[in-house]
């Protein structure tokens, strides 16, 4: 017959220590210590933790927001011209806020006049069928024009700021949105 | 006993808590990256589908160049299918929900024909390289009416992310799509302060100076570019092969100040760069500073750029300067330095930059001019155009000229022979004006229709009005039509037959006779080819005057164009409308649809006004006033009047040039037309013949382009100052931007181009 050695060594063992369940007040302590230090440490960390990835969160928020606002920019302005005395700046208290242009319809005798502008933190763009009473001589300051329809707009991105500079054959700007501030540019292909 | 442990359970629940916080904030963390990385994508997809259409024009630039055609059937890197692809079906049926800019976007590509031209395996292979990690599709569409015009469509995807969609057209850059076209340039002129050239302009050869006055200026006048004294101003980009500055003037008295910097931006002046500079400074859109200083009795010297700029007493406090603390020089080495310099420092005034003319574009660009000859002669050639000998043929014939002429030759007549009442007429035309009686029988035997200088009386006439003129019905009262009268001569002898047979009565007689077309003006609200009814006349008395049918019982013969009128030798245009219409006692050729007239080896000469019909009830006021100093602006005339009317004036040989003669007592001019003097052997110039001699005559308006080998004066200063000649107020048809409204055989140059572009 086989020996059967598990049992053996644990009667042995039971035989050797008296065995009570739960804690004794020593151990009550340390163990309570150890897991406040752990606790403490995994909440520090923790804190830090949230603390950076709301940061990330709130960054990726923004780039997301200007990404967006950036996608709709270049499509919009990449079509202005073919006159470049149709692309200009909309002012609003000395600021350029948005960019009146023309898009020009080849083979076709509809033109269509665009305004892509910023207001209370979105950005819209309107269009109408072009007339070149839309360019005035003077300072373009009016944000909505009579007859014009908002073709596109996004949500309100409430602290968002966009200003716009008109340069030879490219529109820089500028989209500031929480702390992330992007630069870019659009070159006008369709100028001539 | 038994103990319960609360700290493991505490732990699990924070576990939890930490756990399911930090889940929602890592997933939204990650929706927030998916957000970013598809927009970048669609950004990266756009730029990608904006490259590979710039990659194509490259590479149909070089096809184009090869073979001085752009046909893409012709092209085996792309096949013909009359099936569009899904993607592209899919997205002309989201435009057709979409917005007025997509709407109008459909009807032109309503104008494209139905075959659609897909890139081979080894041609999408070559363009997949310029989008690693991304898919691209292409369509290309030939123009129903101008098959060397290409629309391109391009889809980019990348899987997983949404697709992006752009579209241009491509096209050979034509003559037309510039305001000013110079081949030569001019050596010994130079735009000034208070010009302006309100379109793309070309200079080769030798190339153009400019004479620049920076302002300041108030704020209101710097937003207009016509504003006096500031310039000269370019609208277009400006082709120049030796940009020159000729002198850099300041419009006010220039100050010296100490140039500083503010290095830190904080209102403290840091360190000195230039003491007592003369310098002007200049804010583009209150953003960036343009500080000009150092200027020389005549040359500029150089340029600081800045974005803050303050004025302290004495001093010029510059921050955040942009380019070298020292300043750049205006005018660098090379012309193509200076191209790209001038593009930097003078935005205001290159408005579209200026770019150098290379020795290929040169060259490519002289040897176009000398191709011309061969490019109208081919249409003669290959009968794309039916002569007037030919349709005066089916007129006596009274058979069909066929449907697939582009318009008319005037030239090459070549005598026939005839056999009329048993008499064998050799080298005679045709026989006409036959009269009988007493016996015998008088004929006018025509031998020689003489093209050697064709008249054009252009005017518009309504049915009943052209019943009055030709005495011909079967044109609708109501309706308005384009009449167009060809002047030329016919030589004739007159032969009598009598008893004794036949004898030649008078030799070395002439007459007067004019094939007239007909179109209705509704007809060119459509894209050629137009339908008309084409006869002959003759003239009854002096000038227009009045006129007989050749022959009362043929009436009228049906014809196709898409009116190209190519003349042998001269044309003389202009200053010529007919007595039952409109232009005739003002001495004006009013021009209703979309016309080329074309002198093969003559001068084109230009008499009096000639005026668009669409939007002459608008400047009937203005005609003998010239037009600057008023709110006429022609391009809000042509838009508010959706006018689509045009005309091309082409002389291959020799000049375009208004006659001192006939236009002596003409004031202030209006010539409404594009002028593409290609000239050879040392012509090729649009001029004004003696100018030095008329009196002041106001001003020489264009609307249109001016293309030439080279220009020349059109006034001089004569006793007193006084102004000698007609001074020069050109205005570019804004149509020509992206060929709206052009006529047939507007000549192609040596590039190709592109326009109209979209995207999704």
């Amino acid at each position: 017959m086989a020996c059967d050695c598990t049992t053996i060594i644990s009667e042995v063992i039971h035989l050797t220590y008296k065995v009570k369940y739960g804690f004794s007040l020593a151990e009550a302590i340390m163990v309570l210590a150890i897991s406040s230090i752990s606790l403490i440490a995994i909440m520090l960390l923790y804190s830090l933790s949230i603390r950076e990835t709301e940061k990330v969160r709130i960054k990726t928020e923004e780039l997301g927001v200007i990404s967006r606002i950036d996608l709709v920019l270049q499509k919009e302005l990449m079509k202005a011209g073919p006159e470049s005395t149709y692309v200009r700046p909309v002012k609003q208290s000395g600021n350029v806020v948005g960019i009146r242009y023309k898009v020009d319809i080849p083979l076709n005798h509809h033109d269509v006049t665009k305004q892509v502008y910023f207001k209370n933190g979105a950005v819209f763009v309107w269009e109408k069928d072009f007339s070149v009473s839309d360019f005035p001589e003077s300072e373009i300051n009016t944000l909505e024009l009579n007859g014009s329809r908002i073709a596109f707009s996004t949500q309100q991105y409430p602290g968002l700021e966009i200003s716009f500079n008109l340069g030879s054959n490219e529109i820089d700007y500028q989209i500031l949105y929480g702390r992330t501030n992007h630069y870019a540019s659009v070159n006008l292909l369709a100028i001539k | 006993m038994k103990r319960i442990g609360m700290i493991l359970p505490t732990v699990l629940l924070l576990l939890l808590f930490v756990s399911i916080s930090s889940t929602s904030l890592i997933s939204f963390v990650n929706a927030k990256t998916r957000d970013i990385s598809l927009a970048q994508r669609k950004l990266e997809n756009q730029l990608d589908a904006g490259n590979t259409f710039f990659a194509l024009l490259g590479y149909f630039q070089k096809k184009y160049s090869d073979s001085a055609a752009l046909n893409i059937a012709a092209i085996n890197t792309f096949s013909a299918t009359d099936t569009a692809p899904e993607w592209y079906n899919s997205t002309i049926q989201k435009m057709s929900d979409g917005t007025l800019e997509d709407t109008y976007w459909l009807q032109t590509f309503d104008q494209f024909q139905h075959s659609f031209y897909l890139p081979t395996s080894t041609m999408t292979l070559a363009l997949q390289e310029l989008t690693p990690g991304g898919d691209i599709e292409v369509v290309v569409r030939p123009h129903k009416v101008f098959p060397n015009m290409l629309l391109a469509t391009i889809r980019v995807t990348r899987s997983g992310f949404a697709e992006s969609i752009f579209w241009g057209f491509i096209s050979p850059r034509y003559f037309s799509n510039w305001a000013v076209f110079l081949l030569n340039g001019i050596s010994n002129a130079y735009y000034g302060p208070g010009e302006f050239v309100d379109g793309p302009s070309y200079y080769g050869g030798s190339g153009i100076g400019v004479a620049i006055n920076v302002p300041p200026k108030t704020e209101a006048e710097k937003e207009h570019p016509a504003s006096q004294g500031i310039g000269a101003t370019f609208v277009g980009n400006m082709m120049n092969r030796k940009p020159r500055i000729h002198q850099l003037g300041y419009n006010g008295s220039p100050e010296k100040k100490t140039l500083w910097i503010d290095e830190n931006n904080d209102g403290v002046k840091d360190r000195e760069l230039l003491s007592a500079q003369q310098y002007v400074a200049w804010t583009e859109y209150g953003s960036k500073y343009y500080v000009y200083f150092g200027a020389s009795s005549s040359k500029p010297a150089k340029i600081i750029i800045a974005n803050q700029l303050q004025v302290d007493g004495n001093d010029l406090v510059l921050s955040e300067i942009l380019t070298s603390e020292t300043g750049e020089t205006l005018e660098p080495g090379t012309d193509a330095l200076k191209a790209e310099a001038f593009t930097k420092y003078f935005p205001w005034y290159f408005r579209s930059g200026l770019t150098y003319v290379t020795d290929d574009i040169k060259s490519s660009m002289e040897s176009k001019f000398g191709e011309m000859k061969s490019y109208y002669q081919g249409f003669i050639d290959n009968n794309r155009v039916v002569s007037s000998q030919s349709v005066l043929d089916s007129y006596f014939n009274s058979s069909s000229i066929g449907n697939n002429s582009l318009g008319v030759f005037f030239g090459g007549a070549v005598p026939t022979s005839i056999t009329y009442e048993g008499k064998f007429f050799d080298s005679y035309y045709y026989i006409e004006d036959v009269s009988t009686g007493n016996n015998k029988i008088t004929v006018n035997a025509i031998n020689k229709l003489d093209y050697g200088s064709v008249e054009v009386l252009t005017d518009v006439l309504s049915g009943q009005q052209i019943f009055a003129r030709y005495n011909l019905s079967g044109f609708d009262t109501s309706e308005k039509y384009s009449v167009h009268e060809y002047w030329y001569i016919e030589e004739y002898e007159v032969w009598e037959k009598n008893n004794n047979g036949w004898s030649r009565k008078s030799r070395n007689n002439s007459r007067d006779v004019a094939q007239v077309v007909i179109t209705k003006s509704s007809e060119f609200d459509s894209l050629p080819p137009w339908n008309a009814k084409s006869f002959f006349v003759t003239k009854t008395g002096q000038g227009a005057g009045s006129v007989n049918l050749l022959d009362q019982d043929l009436g009228t013969i049906d014809m196709q164009h898409a009116g190209v009128f190519i003349c042998e030798n001269d044309i003389k245009v202009g200053g010529g409308g007919l007595p039952q219409g409109t232009g005739h006692g003002s001495k004006l050729s009013l021009v209703d649809g979309r016309y080329s007239f074309i002198s093969m080896a003559g001068n084109i000469k230009i008499i009096g006004d000639i005026v668009y019909n669409d939007i002459y009830s608008d400047i009937q006021q203005y005609l003998n006033k010239e037009l600057i100093g008023t709110n006429v602006d022609l391009n809000r005339l042509v838009s508010e009047n959706n006018a689509n009317d045009m005309l091309n004036l082409v002389a291959i040989d020799k000049d375009i040039y208004m006659p001192y003669e006939e236009n002596k007592n003409h004031k202030n001019i209006k010539i409404m037309s594009n002028i593409f003097a290609f000239g050879n052997n040392g012509s090729g110039s649009f001029r004004i013949e003696k100018y030095e001699d008329f009196n002041d005559m106001g001003y020489r308006h264009v609307f249109g382009t001016i293309v030439a080998k080279s220009a020349s004066p059109t006034y001089t200063y004569g006793n007193n100052n006084k102004i000698k000649g007609f001074q020069e107020f050109n205005v570019y048809d804004d149509r020509l931007y992206s060929n709206e409204d052009l006529p047939v055989a507007t000549p192609e140059s040596s590039l190709l181009m592109a326009f109209g572009f979209g995207a999704r």
